[in-house]
């Protein structure tokens, strides 16, 4: 059989059924959120005619907003119902439907229950043209001004690979990117709207803290006074340490090091990060309970060297903490709490001020979550590479560079790393799960690792 | 090859200058009666020629509101980058539903190629006739929304400069 995609007639067909769609469609692209990334646009382009024969008044409706941070523009819909399926088929929940029929039909959700899913972001994704839009990217920016950074999402264990969409080093939106390895097609709304949180309160400069407030410090006397206060609160044998599994692999594994560098004993925890219930839906979409995206990565990396966690730190005499914040998502636990207590002096690695910055002694400015540059390790131990999106803001510096330093003024020993990469290798070299997870490897979609002990 | 430099020796009669000076006069004499090629800027102002591309203006609809909607392809279009704005919902209730909340022009960036006023899809951006603004800091030439607003409002009834040689208006422009 021989099918022909491209005769007289075939085109014939096409615009015909696009006259259709557009009989009662606005065709306000200058207007329009979707313009440079819409379906109906480039169609229109390909068979579209420049008038429309259409004499009457097009249909008018009021935008109408769907809950969950979604708006439907109804004149702009094309009713392919590819929301109502995503809500019943995907999500499980099914709040969407089509109201009547033939002309008068529109996308509707049931009596008083609006969108209420923590997937519902993605109705704005998968909608072909500007009629489901965002309320936080909507008027906001033009599509083709975006760069598009493939990364990966650190907000639970899960992983999703995504797309961080940024101009200007401001990021304008998240999305989804396609990868069958770690999400699927989709990402919870945590996860999409989750750079808000990091644009607020953000730490620019080391801080120590004084008699009043806090005094602003420069790089090497934040260095200088942790090595100090080491060496007058019972020196290195005493220093403990709870890696965040929320950073990425590198500054984990750079942590381990220098932490065993410094003594033989377990003197290393992850800190405690807020846990919540597994969410499962019908497309088997899964956003894990686990809010420390990078938990596995740190367990593989750190190995029977982790201590059971900030409880068996207190049996010994505490010295100079080392904090790695988990970016505001720390349980601050009564255990951590007592520890903070129990130290004389607690250093904290940290993007953004937080409860635990708050009990700090010293806070180290640090990358934010889209500044960073490394691998994370999902659940399913899926090592995928984390690309910044945004230029780290002032004199904040990469976390893994920060406990490189750390490491240099300390024991004076530790490699040199040059970028994130450096660190990547070493991990390769190291680690032997982990020898095949290098940069170039990984790819977009990234690897898994296997076997380890 | 070398170049022979031809030297001149001045006689009697081209030292005294009388005569060069003589001769500069009748030159002097002889434009008093011709058309005069100069104008007496500022009093008078050139008329540039229809389709000359100057000063940028934003265009209004009739009831005041800007006709520009903020779809940026003139800034996308701009081959000297020299257009920055900032789109948000609009305030009004009929109409489009978005406008610009800023927009700038840098006016010593700007390569007056006209591409923005072919790109836009709503009318909206007009080059005038207008070519005689200046000021005294860079930043001066940055011109923001609500001055383009006054370009429109300035040169919407004509050209500027033949009202202003008729007499009907004296002042012209305005940067910020």
């Amino acid at each position: 059989m021989v099918v022909r995609t491209q005769t007289e007639k075939v085109v014939a067909a096409r615009k015909l059924v696009l006259e259709f769609l557009l009989l009662n469609h606005p065709l306000d692209c200058p207007v329009c959120d979707q313009a440079g990334e819409c379906f109906l646009q480039d169609y229109s382009f390909k068979y579209g005619h420049a008038h429309s024969r259409f004499i009457e008044e097009k249909r008018v409706r009021a935008n109408e907003d769907l809950g969950c941070g979604v708006v439907i523009n109804h004149n702009r819909c094309i009713m392919c119902t590819r929301c109502v399926r995503f809500t019943s088929e995907i999500v499980g929940t099914g709040e969407l439907f089509v109201q009547n029929r033939g002309y008068h039909n529109k996308i509707a959700f049931f009596q008083g229950k609006q969108l209420d899913n923590p997937l519902a972001g993605n109705v704005a994704d998968i909608c072909p043209v500007g009629a489901l839009l965002l309320k936080d990217y909507v008027h906001s920016t033009r599509v083709w001004h975006l760069s598009q950074t493939p990364s990966a999402c650190t907000e639970c264990a899960t992983g999703c690979s995504i797309t961080v969409d940024a101009a200007h080093n401001r990021i304008y939106r998240i999305i989804s990117r396609e990868n069958e390895k770690a999400n699927g097609y989709f990402i919870c709304d945590d996860g999409r709207y989750a750079f808000h949180k990091y644009q607020e309160d953000t730490l620019t400069e080391p801080l120590v803290k004084a008699k009043k407030g806090w005094n602003g410090l420069t790089w090497d006397q934040a260095y200088q006074t942790a090595v100090e206060r080491i060496e007058k609160h019972g020196g290195k044998d005493a220093v403990r340490a709870l890696a965040s599994p929320t950073y990425p692999n590198e500054s984990i594994f750079l942590l381990g090091q220098l932490m065993h560098r410094l003594s033989e004993k377990k003197n290393l925890a992850l800190i405690p990060v807020k846990q919540e219930k597994d969410q499962v839906f019908t497309s088997g979409f899964k956003i894990n309970g686990d809010k420390g995206g990078n938990r596995r990565g740190a367990q593989d990396l750190l190995g029977n060297r982790l201590a059971a966690g900030p409880k068996s730190f207190l049996k010994d005499k505490v010295g100079v903490l080392l904090l790695m914040d988990a970016d505001g998502r720390t349980k601050m636990t009564a255990d951590l709490k007592r520890l903070i207590e129990a130290s004389p002096f607690a250093v904290v690695l940290a993007c953004k001020h937080s409860p635990l910055t708050k009990l700090a002694d010293l806070v180290l400015p640090i990358a934010g979550p889209f500044e960073r540059e490394g691998t994370i390790t999902n659940s399913e131990g899926l090592v995928q590479w984390l690309q910044p999106a945004l230029q780290i803001r002032g004199p904040a510096r990469p976390d893994w560079q920060v406990v490189a330093e750390l490491d240099q003024h300390l024991t004076g020993e530790g490699g040199l790393y040059a970028f994130a990469g450096d660190v990547t290798w070493k991990i390769n070299q190291t680690i032997a799960a982990y020898s095949q997870a290098t940069r170039f490897k990984l790819g977009e979609k990234g690897q898994f690792v296997t076997g380890v002990e | 090859m070398a170049t022979v430099v031809k030297t001149y020796e001045p006689r009697f009669w081209d030292r005294i200058y009388i005569v060069a000076i003589a001769q500069g006069l009748l030159i002097t004499l002889g434009r008093i009666f011709r058309r005069k090629d100069t104008i007496r800027y500022p009093e008078e102002r050139h008329v540039p020629p229809q389709g000359y591309r100057g000063l940028h203006r934003l265009n209004k609809h009739e009831d005041g509101r800007i006709k520009c909607v903020a779809c940026e392809m003139c800034q996308t279009a701009c081959p000297a980058h020299c257009i920055d704005i900032e789109p948000s919902a609009a305030p009004w209730e009929e109409g489009e539903e978005r406008y610009p909340v800023k927009f700038d022009i840098d006016l010593l960036r700007c390569i007056y190629c006209g591409f923005c006023e072919i790109a836009c899809p709503k009318d909206a951006i007009e080059l005038t006739e207008i070519y005689d603004f200046s000021a005294y800091a860079r930043d001066d030439l940055v011109i923001d929304m609500d001055g383009l607003l006054k370009v429109y409002d300035l040169t919407k009834d004509g050209n500027v400069y033949e009202r202003h040689n008729r007499g009907e208006i004296i002042e012209v422009p305005i940067t910020r």
